[in-house]
Parts: structure tokens; C-alpha cells; sequence
């Protein structure tokens, strides 16, 4: 059986069970791309045929003017190179410090842990919406506001990456570094030669979603920003919305560009996942 | 001699401890806790923003007794409990279940997983008006069926409704988040052993018993440390509420966030708001710790 | 291990330092003024303002016309920074006024003998409580019955009168919806936006009794509510509920040919000026507001007004204040091309109704009814600092009333009490 995996050649049983597999998940896939479909859609239509119901997913007359407009209209390119230096900075900053803060609290042993670990926990248990107004005085006082490190430097220390890093940390078998430490390796090569490697798909997964949070983030910039040379795509995007009115087309047409370095990203991080086949299932 | 050799071991492990730890630990300190601890003393004062710091008063619990008699606070606690208890456990159920399939068992692994995770980065406009579609009362797709396929004579009018705001809430948080929760789970299966399963197989396991005796074990951390994740962030809710609700109709949607939004800059009420979000922050950590507690006697086991 | 934390541990620290000796360009003599806009005219006006004030330097943001922009401006305006000028929509400033957030005007109106009565029934909008001016006026939106003329032809049915009763504007809907029926046309079109539904009743009805109480049970406004329900149940406009499921918006709607009527604001204009946006291909008529009945008199039409303001905590107010006087006083034909109305009286010429309609396909002899000073004007918004959060009592319990949840007697009781309860108490 187990060979069978390997060299392509499956029982009927395993292909059953993986079209199976296939179509359950394929169902719940193609509901979940339905606001995709619609934001494509949307983005080639006219303003006026937007809100139409029931929804045309074709476009009774075709509107390619949106895109153009929104490239050219608007500092649309600008946005964009802000929001990938905001999320390029914020990313790769953000991973070493939470990767270095999360190795101390998965695989080391100090004093103090379990306390600054808890403090960690809990300030994610804090709603941002609350703290609009005293961070934005602070940040004042730190001469922070209206540049891009008001969204850089907070975004670097991200609680939820040290947690989503602890816990894959911990699920790499404590052998394999205890042997490493009695030949002699210090904990820096232990941390990078031994543990890094061994958690790619963990890594991938903080990279993955802390792109997608610092490339989607909407109040801070727009808070915490106001030179419009500065803003990035989620705040840029809104300026197509009037007092009153609503520019959905040119929204949509904005946001399917700025989608494209995420699927990108996404495909990018699944290369690092290993591929592991069910051979089996199946006895029985 | 061994023992001293230990004690050194052990000093300098410490030492890396605090190093690894300590850049994360001032940028913490600074940018995050500073900031939450002046939001939160505020919900012990009576403080107008407009008269500086020297215009703050304490008034000890005054707010929190304030909250005792505000319907919309009540609604929202109420809200945020029944959102939890049934948005964490489909969540992650269902994430858990397609990671499986995804991990080991289907066709186009990839394709399928971008798909299942574009829910958690389409434009949330994109997102609400395609649910706000679906599940239009008039005869929309989802009441459609429920009509002609299941026979059911008077459908929910969903987003309108008082009653069925909600729950049409939950079902759309659960499906725009499980792609989230589903690509965490992933990666920690990347991580389970992959001979434990080619063993178990020669066994004569068929799938259903491999999931039950050896993914849901080992991977139990990871599980209950999407579970944690899951309340945390599902008590956090707003945004999704925010755009298709707005909290309504009447207080069938109001959630303590978004109470938090509507006092501090509706009303100008900053200091009670904060005191809302005290509360929050004692709600979510009494939830994380009786996690906390569970974890230690499941893997226990 | 050791030299990656050293390394951090020495850029974390060198970066606070970076920011904490932040630069701050005190050099030149100029004053910078920030003002922060949503809805930005021409911004001819401001260069030409400049050059006739060279110590000042205006820089205007635009931010976006969200729901979330008031909450911006409010945090800037209380945190102290650089904001100096400030506007605030349409009803949502008299609650700020109380706030100690706002500047009081009061001392550069009588210095420079600045006429409020300039401003007609708009100056109301920038009183606070307390009788002070905390907001100047300048610009503001006018609701009126915009009609598809191409509709009205084919279906053989007159078009309103300028002067109209709220029955005869039921009778029109009613006419059009039965003609449009077949090409599912609804008659006329009422939005889900807070009080929208109280605009014709804004004439005659009172948000309090005399004794300070919550009104909400004057016949007015059951009146108002029961109307607009039943404009819903019989299918003579879209449904609240509908309107809310479907994310239907005004302009989307009218231009888009789906009813034969609508209220709206005059930025209905602007939008009509954007071909782009809305290609519609029809004629399109504006009556006054109908009146409420028959004790009502005169031409009718609902309002409200902006205003811009200076934040107690900006540091040039001087400077602010002048921008604002100019703005008002000179740059009305830029608000009037962006399809807003201006609010300064003095301003109001043949012209400007040209600049008004420029561009929209509207009739001049419609667009004047906008700038007609002689038009009873009444408003749907409570007003006073407690407006806001009165309304937000009304429009969590009347959705309910209108979809059928609630009945009326229970949604009205609810509202008495709580703004019994929770404001008059």
C-alpha cells in the first residue's frame, strides 16, 4: 500500500475516497470565491448597474474605463509602492523579532515566563477600537504621527506572531536541539541552523498572514495618516467614495489589483508546504 | 560537579532567554501596552479629552455601575456570548475537517486552498454584499432553497430580522474565517510525523480512525491554540457587523466593540467606553484561562 | 544569538531616538494651516486666497467620505494636532459643539463685523447650546422631488406641481407605480438614511412637548411613519427591508431608471454630472417638497447644513479663521460646481445656478428652485446637542416598525421612554 503512494499507482478505493475529498472541499471552495467573482465583476461594470437585483455576474454592458481611471486618476501607483514598503518593512521586521521573542518562550527556560507570557496573551484580549484616541496622543508625543512609521513600528511587534510562532516551535520534538546543545551548539545556532529550518511551513504561514493583515489594514492608516502621500491602497482605494454616493466599480477595480501580491504571496508560502498523499484509508 | 554544570546550563539558557526575548519585549512595551495601559486607566476617571490630562477625575467604579442599567451594553454581552459559543466550535471544526482533506486527501491541494482562504482577504463590501444577496429574504438563493428543497414555509428574513440577524451573522464569520484558521492548522500538520500515519496505515487504520487517533492528538495544541485565537478574536468582532447591521435591528446585533465605537466617538463618552472595554478584556480573560485549564487535562491525558 | 539581539536591541533604540528628536520645520515665517476636507471643491479658491494672504499657507487633505471620517477629524481635533480647519456634516455637529472641542466664533464675528445674517436660516447650524457660534455655514443640501420626465410622458400622468400636498405626491406615486408595474418601476423612492422618513413631516411636527418631553407620539410624525409603510406594503417604492438587503443606493437607482420619483439631496446634481459613473439617458424634473397638508403654506423644502469650525486646540486660529471667511464669502461658485449649495445669501446670482447645473442635463429653470430664498425650509435631523443620539434611539427601533417586527404603538412607546429615560431624565 504504502509504496503505492509513491509510485502513482493508486487502488480504486484511494481515488474514490480522494474525488471524495475533492468535491467536498471544492463545494465549500467555490461558495467561498463568490466575493471574489463579485468584486471581478463588479469592477468592469458601471457604477449604475452595481446595486442591481438580482446580480448580472456578466456585466450587461462591459466597463473596462475603471481600471485606466482608477490607475491614472489617482495616485493609485503611489499607494501601491507605499503599501508594499509599509508591508516589506513591517513583515520581515516583524518576523525576526516575533521568531527571536517566540523560540525564548516555546524552547528556553527563564523567570518570568509564564508571567510575560501571560501579559502577551492579554493584550490581545484588548479591542484596537478603544485605543484610537490615547495612541493617537502618544503617538503624537513620539513625533510618529503622519509617517509611516506609525504603522511600521507597532506592526512589528505583533503579539499574535510570537503566539503563532510559539506554538509551532513547540511541536518540534525537544530531542532534536537537546542533542544539538550537548554537542556544543550555542542557542543562536541551535535557533537558526536547527529550528528555523525545521519550521518553513510555520514561517510561511506567519508571513502569509501578517501580509495579508498589514496590506488590508484600514484604520490605522487612515487614522494614523493624513498627508494623502503617504496613504496606502486600502485608504487610497476609499477616495473614490463621495459624500452620498458610492463608487463600488472603481473600489472593486482598485481592489482587484491590490489582490494580486497576496495571491501571490499565498502561492509563494505553499511551495514550502510538503506534499503528503493519503495511500491509504482504505484496508478495511 | 554535575549539579554546578546544570546551574550553568540553566544560567545561560536564561540569559538566551532574555535576549531573544528582549527586543520584542521593549517594542512590546512601548507600542503595545503602553498605549493599552492609558486606555484602560481611563475607564476608572470621568475624562474629557478636550481638558487635558489635568482635566481628569477618577470616579473608581462609577462607570462600571453606569454600565448595570444600559441596555445596549447588556444586548452586546449577550450577543457577544452567543456569537462565541457557536462561531468557535464551527470554526474550527470545520477548518479542521478541510485541513485534513486539504493536508492529505484531495485533488488541486493548492487552488483549493487559495480559494478557501479568499474569503479572509476579498474587500469586506465584496463580502457583505454577496452574503447580504444570498441571503435576501425574497426568495434569495439561500431561502430558495430552504423553501423548495426543505419545505420551509416561512423562510428567516435574515439581516432584517431581529431574531435572525445573528445567526446570519455567524454563519457568514464562520465561513469568511475558516480559511484563516484552516491554512494555522496546515502548516501544524505540515509538522506531524508522516510515518506515524504510513505505520498506522499498514495497520489497517482506514482514514477515519487515523484522523481520530492520530491528527486530532498530536496536533491538539495546535488545536487548542486556534480554539484560544478563535474566542479571543471572535469576542473582538466589529467590522463585519459594522458594514451589514451596523448593530441593528434594535440590539439584535450590538456587540461590545461596537458599543465601545458608538460611545467613544458618537457620544464623546471616551472614559466609559474605555470602561467597556475593561469589561471585555475580564470576559475574554476569564474564557482564556478556563482554556488554559482545559488544555492541561486534555493533553494530560 | 547574542550579536542578533545586540544588533536589534541597538536599532529598536536608535530608531526611537530617530523619532523622538522628530524634525519640526519652525524655519520660515509662513503659516501653515491644515485644512482636512472629504469633499473638496475646485481648489482654485485656495491659491487665490494664498496669494492674497502670503503669511499663510494652506494645505488641504483630502480624506475619505466614509463612515469613519468624522471619527478621524474628532481624534485629531481632541488629540491636539495639526487640524485647523474642520467641517462637520449635516447635523453631526451640535452634539461637538458641546464637547469644548470647538472653538467659540463669537469674538471674530463682532471684531470683524461678520453678518450672520448672511446666512438665513442656515446660521442656525453653527449655534451651540449656550448660544455662541462654534461653526460657520457653507454649504448645504436642499431635498427635493426629482422626477424622470421620459417616465411621466409615457405614462400619460402630469408632472408635480411646485406647490403640492403630501396626498397628491402619494396619488403621483401611486399612478406611476401602477404604469411601471410591468417593468417593475416603483413609483417614487424614500432611503433608509436616519429620519429620512420624516422629511415632509418636518414641517409641522415637534421632536419635544412643550414640557421638554419626548414627542415622538405627535401626529406628525405617526403620520410620516404610517405613510411610509404603507408606501412599502402596497409596492409603490422599494421596502425598507429591501432597500437594506440590497445595499440599494439613491442615485444608482433613480438614474438607473428603476423608479419614477425620488427624494433626495442636491447632491443628486453632482452625481448627475458623472456620466461616467451614471450613463442615464432620460430628462429629469425637480418639484419642491409636497406640503404636508393643506394648513401649510408656501413653497417647501427640507435641509440641512455643514459647517466649518476651528478645534479649540489648533494653534492658529487667527489665521483659520480668516481661511473660513474667505471660503464662505468667495468660494461659493466652487461649492455650488461640486453640486453642493452655498449658504452664503450674498452669493446667490444667476450665475451660480449656471455653475450649479453645469454639466448635470438639468434644466436651469430646475436648478434655481435650490437657490430660491423665498422657499419655506424645514429639517428631518433633530437639532440641539441631544439631536444625535435622539436619532439614534428612533433608528434603532423604527426598522423594526417598518418590516413588520414591531408594531407601531410598541416601537413609539419604546422611543418615549427611552429618550425620556435616557436624555430628558
Amino acid at each position: 500500500m504504502k509504496q503505492n503512494s509513491f509510485t502513482g499507482l493508486e487502488t480504486r478505493k484511494v481515488k474514490i475516497l480522494r474525488i471524495l475529498a475533492t468535491v467536498a472541499v471544492g463545494v465549500f471552495a467555490i461558495l467561498c470565491i463568490f466575493p471574489f467573482v463579485w468584486m471581478l465583476s463588479t469592477s468592469f461594470k458601471y457604477e449604475i448597474d452595481v446595486m442591481e437585483f438580482p446580480i448580472h455576474i456578466i456585466p450587461r454592458r462591459v466597463n473596462t474605463g475603471n481600471y485606466s481611471y482608477v490607475w491614472n486618476n489617482s495616485d493609485f501607483p503611489l499607494y501601491y509602492l507605499n503599501t508594499i514598503k509599509v508591508a516589506v518593512i513591517t513583515v520581515i521586521g516583524e518576523i525576526t523579532v516575533s521568531t527571536c521573542a517566540a523560540y525564548a518562550y516555546a524552547r528556553l527556560r527563564f523567570r518570568g515566563k509564564n508571567f510575560l507570557f501571560m501579559v502577551y496573551l492579554a493584550t490581545m484580549m484588548i479591542p484596537s477600537q478603544v485605543m484610537l484616541l490615547p495612541k493617537y496622543i502618544y503617538f503624537s508625543q513620539l513625533h510618529i504621527v503622519n509617517t509611516h512609521f506609525a504603522l511600521i513600528l507597532p506592526g512589528l511587534f505583533s503579539v499574535f506572531s510570537v503566539l503563532l510562532m510559539r506554538n509551532y516551535f513547540t511541536t518540534i520534538p525537544f530531542e532534536l536541539s537537546e542533542a544539538a546543545y550537548i554537542d556544543g551548539a550555542s542557542h543562536g545556532r541551535i535557533f537558526s541552523q536547527l529550528i528555523l529550518p525545521l519550521a518553513m511551513p510555520g514561517l510561511m504561514t506567519l508571513l502569509l498572514l501578517d501580509f495579508t493583515w498589514v496590506w488590508n489594514d484600514y484604520m490605522n492608516p487612515l487614522i494614523f495618516i493624513s498627508n494623502e502621500k503617504l496613504f496606502t491602497l486600502t485608504v487610497g482605494l476609499q477616495r473614490f467614495q463621495e459624500d452620498a454616493s458610492t463608487s463600488y466599480a472603481l473600489i472593486m477595480a482598485g481592489a482587484t489589483i491590490s489582490l494580486i501580491p497576496i495571491i501571490a504571496i499565498f502561492m509563494f508560502t505553499q511551495r514550502f508546504f510538503i506534499e503528503s498523499f493519503a495511500s491509504s484509508g482504505i484496508k478495511g | 560537579m554535575a549539579h554546578q554544570k546544570m546551574s550553568m546550563m540553566l544560567r545561560k539558557e536564561e540569559r538566551a532567554g532574555y535576549c531573544f526575548l528582549l527586543p520584542s519585549l521593549l517594542g512590546t512595551l512601548v507600542f503595545i501596552i503602553i498605549p493599552i495601559a492609558m486606555s484602560l486607566i481611563l475607564g476608572f476617571t470621568d475624562w474629557n479629552p478636550m481638558r487635558g490630562l489635568s482635566g481628569m477625575e477618577f470616579v473608581g467604579l462609577d462607570n462600571f455601575k453606569d454600565m448595570l442599567n444600559d441596555d445596549r451594553v447588556h444586548a452586546a454581552v449577550r450577543n457577544n456570548l452567543v456569537y462565541t459559543i457557536t462561531y468557535v466550535p464551527f470554526t474550527i471544526c470545520i477548518a479542521l475537517f478541510i485541513a485534513t482533506l486539504l493536508n492529505r486527501f484531495t485533488y488541486f491541494k493548492v487552488p483549493l486552498r487559495m480559494m478557501v482562504f479568499m474569503p479572509y482577504v476579498s474587500s469586506l463590501v465584496s463580502v457583505a454584499t454577496v452574503w447580504m444577496v444570498l441571503l435576501y429574504p425574497d426568495m434569495g438563493p439561500v431561502n430558495a432553497i430552504l423553501h423548495n428543497v426543505f419545505g420551509v414555509e416561512n423562510p428567516p428574513t435574515w439581516f432584517i430580522s431581529s431574531k435572525w440577524a445573528l445567526p446570519g451573522i455567524i454563519i457568514m464569520a464562520v465561513w469568511h474565517d475558516v480559511g484563516y484558521y484552516m491554512i494555522i492548522l496546515l502548516a501544524n500538520m505540515q509538522a506531524l510525523p508522516r510515518d506515524v500515519y504510513e505505520s498506522a496505515e499498514i495497520d489497517g487504520a482506514n482514514a477515519v480512525q487515523s484522523f481520530f487517533r492520530i491528527t486530532v492528538p498530536m496536533l491538539s495544541p495546535s488545536i487548542f491554540f486556534c480554539i484560544t485565537l478563535a474566542t479571543i478574536n471572535s469576542f473582538k468582532v466589529f467590522d463585519q457587523i459594522n458594514i451589514i447591521t451596523k448593530g441593528g435591528p434594535g440590539f439584535s446585533t450590538t456587540v461590545l466593540v461596537q458599543s465601545i465605537y458608538y460611545y467613544a466617538f458618537q457620544e464623546f463618552r471616551i472614559s466609559y467606553a474605555s470602561a467597556i472595554a475593561l469589561l471585555l478584556f475580564v470576559i475574554i480573560f476569564v474564557f482564556s484561562f478556563v482554556l488554559q485549564k482545559l488544555e492541561k487535562r486534555f493533553t494530560a491525558f | 544569538m547574542r550579536k542578533t539581539a545586540i544588533v536589534f536591541f541597538a536599532l529598536v533604540l536608535s530608531a526611537a531616538m530617530l523619532f523622538a528628536g522628530g524634525s519640526k520645520d519652525s524655519s520660515s515665517e509662513e503659516v501653515v494651516i491644515n485644512y482636512y476636507e472629504w469633499d473638496v471643491p475646485n481648489q482654485q479658491f485656495v491659491e487665490d486666497f494664498m496669494k492674497e494672504n502670503p503669511g499663510i499657507r494652506v494645505e488641504v487633505h483630502t480624506i475619505p467620505a466614509n463612515g469613519d471620517k468624522a471619527t478621524k477629524l474628532d481624534i485629531m481635533a481632541m488629540s491636539g494636532s495639526d487640524i485647523d480647519v474642520m467641517p462637520i456634516a449635516d447635523g453631526d455637529q451640535f452634539i461637538r459643539f458641546e464637547q469644548g472641542m470647538l472653538a467659540p466664533l463669537d469674538e471674530f464675528i463682532e471684531r470683524d463685523g461678520f453678518d450672520m445674517s448672511n446666512f438665513g436660516s442656515y446660521a442656525e447650524w453653527g449655534k451651540g447650546s449656550d448660544g455662541h457660534y462654534y461653526g460657520i455655514p457653507y454649504r448645504a443640501t436642499q431635498t427635493m422631488v426629482y422626477y424622470n420626465k421620459d417616465m411621466f410622458d409615457a405614462a400619460g400622468v402630469p408632472y408635480p406641481e411646485d406647490d403640492w400636498t403630501w396626498d397628491e405626491y402619494i396619488d403621483t406615486a401611486r399612478k406611476m407605480a401602477a404604469w411601471g408595474k410591468d417593468q417593475r418601476i416603483y413609483g417614487t423612492y424614500t432611503h433608509t438614511y436616519a429620519n429620512e422618513w420624516a422629511t415632509i413631516a418636518g414641517q409641522v411636527g415637534k421632536w419635544y412637548t412643550e414640557d421638554g418631553l419626548c414627542n415622538i407620539k405627535d401626529p406628525a410624525w405617526v403620520r410620516a411613519l404610517e405613510t411610509r409603510k404603507m408606501l412599502d406594503d402596497e409596492g409603490t417604492q422599494m421596502s425598507y427591508g429591501q432597500i437594506k438587503a440590497v445595499n440599494a443606493v439613491i442615485n444608482s437607482s433613480f438614474l438607473g431608471g428603476k423608479e419614477a420619483m425620488v427624494t433626495a439631496g442636491s447632491w443628486l446634481v453632482r452625481d448627475m454630472k458623472n456620466k461616467e459613473k451614471f450613463p442615464f439617458d432620460f430628462e429629469v424634473g425637480v418639484a419642491y417638497m409636497p406640503r404636508y397638508d393643506e394648513s401649510v403654506e408656501g413653497l417647501r423644502s427640507n435641509y440641512s447644513a455643514s459647517v466649518l469650525c476651528i478645534p479649540q486646540n489648533s494653534q492658529h486660529k487667527e489665521e483659520a479663521w480668516k481661511f473660513i471667511k474667505y471660503y464662505v464669502e468667495r468660494a461659493s461658485d466652487a461649492i455650488a460646481a461640486s453640486g453642493n449649495l452655498p449658504t452664503y445669501m450674498p452669493a446667490y446670482n444667476e450665475d451660480i445656478v449656471t455653475t450649479f447645473c453645469s454639466g448635470s442635463g438639468l434644466d436651469e429653470a430646475y436648478g434655481e428652485k435650490f437657490f430660491n430664498n423665498d422657499v419655506q425650509l424645514s429639517t428631518n435631523k433633530i437639532m440641539g446637542p441631544d439631536g444625535a443620539k435622539y436619532m439614534q434611539i428612533i433608528n434603532d427601533e423604527v426598522p423594526l416598525y417598518f418590516t413588520g417586527e414591531k408594531s407601531l404603538d410598541d416601537a413609539l412607546n419604546t422611543i418615549e421612554k427611552r429618550v425620556n429615560e435616557e436624555i430628558v431624565g
